[in-house]
């Protein structure tokens, strides 16, 4: 990091450390001084390290500790710059503006292979959100990604057990650790088994509990810093890994509940059969609204897709899009719309099982967001962007199960939405019946993208109501009884308050990385129950390939072979989690020569420079020599400016 | 402490010496108000400045909290916790009382407007600077002592908005600006000078034996409190 295109921000740092009287820092001006004097142009390398504050991820950030001081040891001037979540977002996934992060993967559950296109695909790096923030360009890895999406069979196979190869090789991120989250949970409010093992308080299981007493009551969760109560943008990037319990305020096409896709909005969808090239027809629900009591259509559908592709829809020269699902809805080609509750998605060539992510976007009301088309300029985004990505989306008018209520600094409130499919189907009203007659008119199709003035149709005439009953749909299997009335959310600052309010009975689940030496109090508490499961959201290491020295895969590879990941679980995680050294560890896509050794416990692509989580560092500084870089006297990496 | 004849007159007096000592009040509660009422839009000014010195305060002083958490006991993380939270607010809240006693209203005048330039100057340093304490700088060096013992304190100090307002420490020097005072009285009140001492070092102590402040943060806390007593005694002249 010393070449002039370095960012000023370390330099303003610098600046900033000499007003603040830091000796080190202070030190290091001297010696470049000395250098500009002597006419040395070669001084020593720079890394920055992004990590949320300990509070905030009790384990990130002493990963990034543990770099740091081996880092320093194999002599590159290193610092660790602490932000918060929002600021994390800002600098790794809007302004690219860091060199190393650490952090979790975006996966809220186990990936399709697919989820890495949008991560690594280079045409997605002048994008921002969770889209190629690595800035990684390689052709080869592009290929390899359009291969995974169109072929099906072992020849997918093939291609995915490659990509994994490839990233692991050239290492634009780095996998460490897959975590076991831990979570604490009530029993005696909400059934202990309606609580979902594998992640209770994914946003959707919360829809599966059951009150231990008949009457539903409130549902109270602590949560970490969560911007929900600020932001409620279903569209724009967050640095969360998890899912959001925006994901409850907005329905989208079909879930996946964990074992496979299930219709949610759409009562059925079928897929055609037109060779490699699939098509879905999809029939929504009968009945649907949005939280503001209007008619929820299959033109606020295709709106949805239009504005995910293109947030000024069509008025900006470029498409400015969505900065969440870009990878799942970049498959779609068209939509059709051929009544107000009917429309058909046309998909490039892929397996179908690709093509179904498309339908777990969040549907967003046009009516809404059409306004919000409107181009604006963002100190926080590069470039141009649009209200629809800007806005903090305080009313959060969807049409999913929990409707916003109210929220200040601490508490979001949030209401069983009464007219959502999941429980209206129950007790249809007259209002339903009036609804459910729309269904079979016909009105002029219309293709999306062409026409943004569609409105949504009136119902007309009255139809037999036992009929209708039968045209709702039954809920998918598992979901249907109203689980609790009033959903709220409590933000704290710390996994302990977390536990604080769930001992004390403020709530009834923490959202929050519970480290293992504070859980004591659940453990010891006959109506709290401690679960544990495996998370996706694999703890690693970002690199900024945009930037030198990182964008040479040789530096990025030495960099992530100062890390002893098994050293990292032991000692960092207590044992909760597993190291894993490939992107798609932990799922059955994971090519065999990058499972983890448990015999060696030793990378099998980037492995630990030394033994036992100690650094050999003359063995690590040889090996930096041997990539072409150099050392002074005092052992500070030195590079040639060019 | 305070002593029978002066309960008497304050008694006597009780309402004149407020109604003059009231404007300085009204300051100190509009500082106040201010301080708690900007802390969301203060938080985003900070990020906008984006001055974050946590790492340059960490490799200037380098583990000597941890130094400080070595002696770490039972009985002493108690001690310090029971300090920080309750022995300050009696260390900020006792001396008001006790000086709305003495018949000169100087020292009051000059207490309050110290505490109002202590809060004023502290939350002009937090909007500029970005810095996180030691125990979220590295947690494997730095214990979280107070919070891992007492989660239920972090509701107490209101800590959610604070995370990044460690720089200077408002605990060091609202608790050195009540020890100097009570330097200043020791002849009015000489136990409360021992009891001031007293408390205010352990407060200081407590810190960073918990894990909350950096040594620099003391530092500036302790120039603060000296800045704040002098402007008081130089501006607010006796009666």
């Amino acid at each position: 990091m010393t070449t002039s295109n370095r960012s000023s921000w370390l330099s303003r740092q610098r600046l900033l450390a000499g007003a603040t009287a830091s000796a080190a820092a202070a030190a290091g001006c001297v010696s470049r001084f000395q250098q500009a004097v002597s006419g040395d142009s070669r001084t020593q390398l720079t890394l920055d390290i992004l990590t949320l504050p300990a509070e905030l991820d009790p384990f990130g950030v002493r990963i990034a500790n543990y770099l740091r001081a081996n880092l320093e040891a194999v002599g590159i001037d290193t610092t660790l710059t602490l932000v918060n979540a929002r600021n994390l977002r800002d600098r790794v996934l809007l302004q690219h503006d860091f060199d190393i992060y650490v952090g979790q993967l975006p996966y809220a559950r186990t990936p399709d292979p697919d989820a890495l296109y949008p991560l690594f695909r280079s045409t997605f790096d002048t994008e921002v959100g969770w889209q190629n923030p690595f800035g990684f360009t390689h052709l080869g890895c592009d290929e390899l990604l359009d291969r995974q999406r169109t072929a099906v069979g072992e020849t997918r196979k093939h291609a995915v057990d490659n990509l994994q190869r490839l990233l692991a090789r050239t290492q634009p991120a780095s996998p460490l650790v897959a975590p076991d989250l831990l979570t604490g949970v009530r029993t005696d409010s909400f059934e202990a088994d309606s609580w979902d093992r594998n992640a209770p308080t994914r946003p959707h299981n919360l829809l599966k509990l059951s009150s231990t007493d008949d009457e539903p009551g409130t549902l109270g969760l602590a949560v970490v810093d969560d911007d929900i109560n600020t932001n409620r943008n279903p569209i724009s990037a967050r640095y969360r890994p998890e899912e959001s319990l925006v994901d409850l305020l907005y329905d989208s096409l079909a879930i996946h509940d964990g074992d496979g896709y299930i219709p949610w909005a759409a009562r059925e969808y079928d897929w055609g059969d037109s060779g490699d090239r699939p098509e879905v027809t999809v029939r929504l629900r009968d009945g649907l609204r949005w939280h503001d009591g209007r008619t929820l259509s299959a033109y606020d559908v295709a709106f949805s897709y239009e504005l995910l592709r293109d947030t000024s829809l069509g008025s900006a020269v470029r498409p400015i899009p969505s900065e969440r699902f870009r990878g799942r809805v970049s498959l779609l080609q068209d939509i059709q719309v051929e009544n107000a509750r009917t429309l058909r998605l046309s998909f490039a060539e892929t397996p179908r099982t690709v093509a179904e992510r498309a339908l777990t976007v969040p549907i967003v009301p046009a009516h809404i967001w059409r306004s919000r088309a409107q181009i604006v300029r963002s100190t926080r985004r590069p470039g141009q962007t649009t209200a629809a990505l800007q806005t903090a989306n305080p009313t959060a008018v969807g049409s999913g199960p929990i409707q916003f209520e109210d929220a200040d600094d601490d508490v979001v409130e949030f209401s069983l939405f009464d007219d959502h499919f999941l429980w209206r189907s129950l007790s249809p009203t007259p209002d339903d019946e009036q609804e459910a007659a729309i269904d079979d008119k016909d009105p002029n199709e219309t293709t999306t993208g062409t026409d943004h003035n569609t409105s949504t149709a009136t119902p007309d005439k009255a139809v037999d109501s036992t009929e209708q009953t039968e045209q709702f749909g039954a809920p998918p299997e598992g979901y249907g009884e109203p689980p609790f009335e009033q959903l709220v959310v409590e933000t704290v600052g710390s996994d302990n308050a977390a536990i604080e309010l769930l001992t004390a009975g403020e709530v009834d689940a923490t959202v929050a990385r519970l480290r293992p030496s504070v859980t004591d109090p659940i453990e010891s508490d006959d109506d709290l129950e401690l679960i544990e499961y495996r998370s996706n959201a694999f703890y690693h290491l970002g690199f900024n390939s945009r930037r030198q020295p990182l964008r040479n895969p040789n530096i990025r590879r030495l960099i992530a072979r100062l890390v002893d990941k098994p050293t990292l679980v032991d000692e960092y995680f207590d044992g909760h989690g597993v190291p894993v050294a490939s992107l798609l560890a932990e799922t059955e896509w994971i090519t065999d020569t990058l499972r983890w050794p448990d015999s060696t416990d030793i990378d099998p692509e980037v492995p630990f420079l030394g033994t036992d989580g100690q650094l050999d560092v003359e063995r690590a500084r040889e090996r930096f020599r041997t990539i072409g870089y150099e050392y002074t006297d005092t052992n500070e990496l030195i590079t040639q400016i060019s | 402490m305070v002593g029978r004849n002066r309960l008497a007159e304050l008694a006597a007096e009780f309402k004149p010496r407020l109604r003059e000592t009231t404007p300085y009040i009204a300051v100190l509660v509009v500082v106040l108000v201010l301080n708690s009422s900007v802390r969301g839009i203060s938080q985003d000014i900070s990020w906008a400045i984006n001055l974050n010195i946590t790492h340059s305060i960490a490799a200037l002083e380098g583990e000597f909290v941890a130094v400080v958490q070595s002696f770490e006991t039972e009985l002493l993380t108690e001690y310090f916790s029971v300090v920080y939270i309750y022995g300050y607010v009696f260390l900020l809240v006792f001396p008001l009382l006790a000086y709305v006693a003495l018949s000169d209203r100087t020292t009051l005048k000059r207490l309050i407007v110290a505490y109002s330039l202590n809060y004023f100057i502290g939350l002009a340093l937090y909007i500029i600077f970005i810095a996180y304490g030691p125990r979220n700088y590295d947690p494997v060096v730095f214990q979280n002592l107070l919070y891992d013992t007492h989660g239920q304190y972090e509701f107490l100090t209101g800590e959610v908005n604070s995370r990044t307002n460690v720089f200077p420490s408002l605990h060091t020097s609202l608790s050195a600006t009540v020890a100097l005072f009570a330097y200043k009285t020791r002849e009015e009140y000489p136990y409360w000078l021992a009891v001031a001492t007293v408390l205010a070092v352990s407060i200081i102590i407590s810190t960073m034996y918990l894990g909350i402040h950096w040594a620099t943060d003391v530092v500036f806390g302790l120039l603060l409190a000296g800045v704040c007593v002098y402007l008081a005694e130089r501006y607010i002249g006796s009666d």
